[in-house]
């Protein structure tokens, strides 16, 4: 039955609209849930607030579990799903300066266009601040090409990693998100202020 | 009384979490099929959308159209005395070779993700089993000649002239191009006979290698 749609069954260009449909409901949600405010996304490095670790948790488990359920029941094919391939270095070094971006902005991309929209000017000012890394990224693809693309492991899983079956690990996973929730509650409780404003 | 109430919420959840978690430990694995399954390449097959007729293929070429990324499964020698331009050279001989992580080995040098791959061999046949291996691997954007390099002679390199009297306004029109683009190939040739004099000399193989880059994934 699934994937609802298959790879390559939509018209190149259609895909952009489509993305663009969808790009403004997960906006209008990331707002609504208070992602706008870049309090509220650095609150886990400071420990008054872990809203977004719970919210990344939660949509993963409750996406394993479905589908894990779904492909039990034969609803869908695993084989038939896009999975990203392993570029070690890229993960590693991509995911320290996205980090650190984190850390000092205030923001991750998708939030930070959620905050521009609503008229926040440190919003606007970390989306061109993105315009500007994308720009060198790209001008300056030929210098970081090789080790962009080194250490290709494919669409690496960690349950072929382990292997496990991707039941076992979506118990894990489980564990470790709950221990995370009550976790992030105590810290919470010891850290969070009393009076934050998370509109100004 | 609010704080308790929120603790039990929390609680609840939990618990039910717990009982999840404890289904899927035993919930056994499917095997999964990394390749397409063989009733989706019959209907991508059928579905016409398979082939790039010559024309299509010898307007881009002219336009310089970046996303094209024409591949020569026919031999090294083949593709030394004739290719189409800008064509890379994955001989179907080796389209089965693997590296040591177990990917096929021509497939970096395609860009599946970003480029219309279009395979041709003389005739049909060569490029159509490049097409299913790459079709079976659920490569994005792949194509097929249609009629391969023996049409293209036909229609591109000596067009025929519609007949006067049951010609349609298209059929001349695309005899019009066909006779530009015979122009256009006719030169590129010339120039491509002499490059590929100073290769023999300098003794290289053919094959062209790309840099591979791939697409980048998303973010929150």
């Amino acid at each position: 039955m699934g994937p609802l749609v298959k790879m390559g069954e939509i018209a190149a260009g259609w895909d952009f609209v489509i993305a663009f449909i969808i790009g403004i409901f997960f906006g209008i949600v990331m707002e609504q849930a208070g992602f706008s405010s870049s309090k509220k996304i650095t609150g886990w490095i400071y420990g008054y607030d872990f809203t977004v670790i719970r919210v990344f948790f939660t949509a993963a488990i409750v996406a394993m579990i479905g589908l894990v359920f779904m492909q039990y029941l034969g609803w869908i094919n695993f084989g038939e799903l896009f999975i990203n391939p392993s570029y070690i270095w890229s993960i590693l070094l991509g995911g320290a300066l996205m980090g650190a971006g984190f850390a000092i902005g205030g923001f991750c991309p998708g939030t930070s266009i959620a905050a521009a929209a609503i008229g926040k000017i440190d919003a606007m000012v970390f989306v061109l601040g993105i315009m500007i890394g994308v720009f060198i990224f790209a001008e300056g693809f030929p210098i970081w090409d090789d080790l962009y693309t080194a250490a290709n492991h494919g669409p690496l899983l960690i349950t072929d990693l382990l292997g496990i079956s991707k039941g076992v690990w979506t118990f894990i996973f489980i564990l470790i998100a709950f221990a995370t929730f009550w976790g992030t509650a105590a810290l919470r409780k010891k850290y969070a202020h009393k009076e934050l404003d998370y509109n100004n | 009384m609010e704080h308790k109430k929120q603790l039990r919420i929390y609680l609840l959840l939990t618990a039910v979490f717990m009982v999840l978690a404890i289904i899927m430990f035993f919930l056994p694995d499917k095997r999964v099929d990394k390749e397409l399954s063989p009733r989706t390449l019959i209907k991508l097959y059928n579905h016409g959308n398979a082939y790039y007729s010559v024309d299509k293929v010898a307007k881009m070429i002219i336009d310089e159209n970046p996303a094209l990324q024409l591949v020569d499964v026919r031999s090294e020698a083949e593709f030394a005395e004739f290719s189409l331009p800008g064509a890379i050279n994955i001989p179907l001989e080796k389209i089965l070779e693997k590296d040591e992580h177990n990917n096929y080995v021509w497939k970096e040098y395609l860009r599946p993700e970003k480029k219309i791959t279009v395979f041709y061999s003389n005739g049909d046949l060569k490029a159509a089993q490049a097409w299913t291996l790459a079709t079976r691997l659920r490569m994005d954007k792949v194509f097929m000649l249609e009629g391969g390099l023996n049409n293209w002679f036909d229609k591109i390199m000596t067009p025929e002239a519609p007949k006067a009297t049951t010609a349609t306004p298209e059929e001349y029109a695309a005899y019009e191009f066909r006779k530009m683009a015979k122009t256009f190939f006719g030169r590129a040739n010339a120039g491509q006979a002499a490059s590929i004099t100073a290769e023999e000399n300098a003794n290289s193989a053919p094959v062209v290698k790309k840099k591979k880059v791939v697409s980048e994934g998303g973010g929150c």
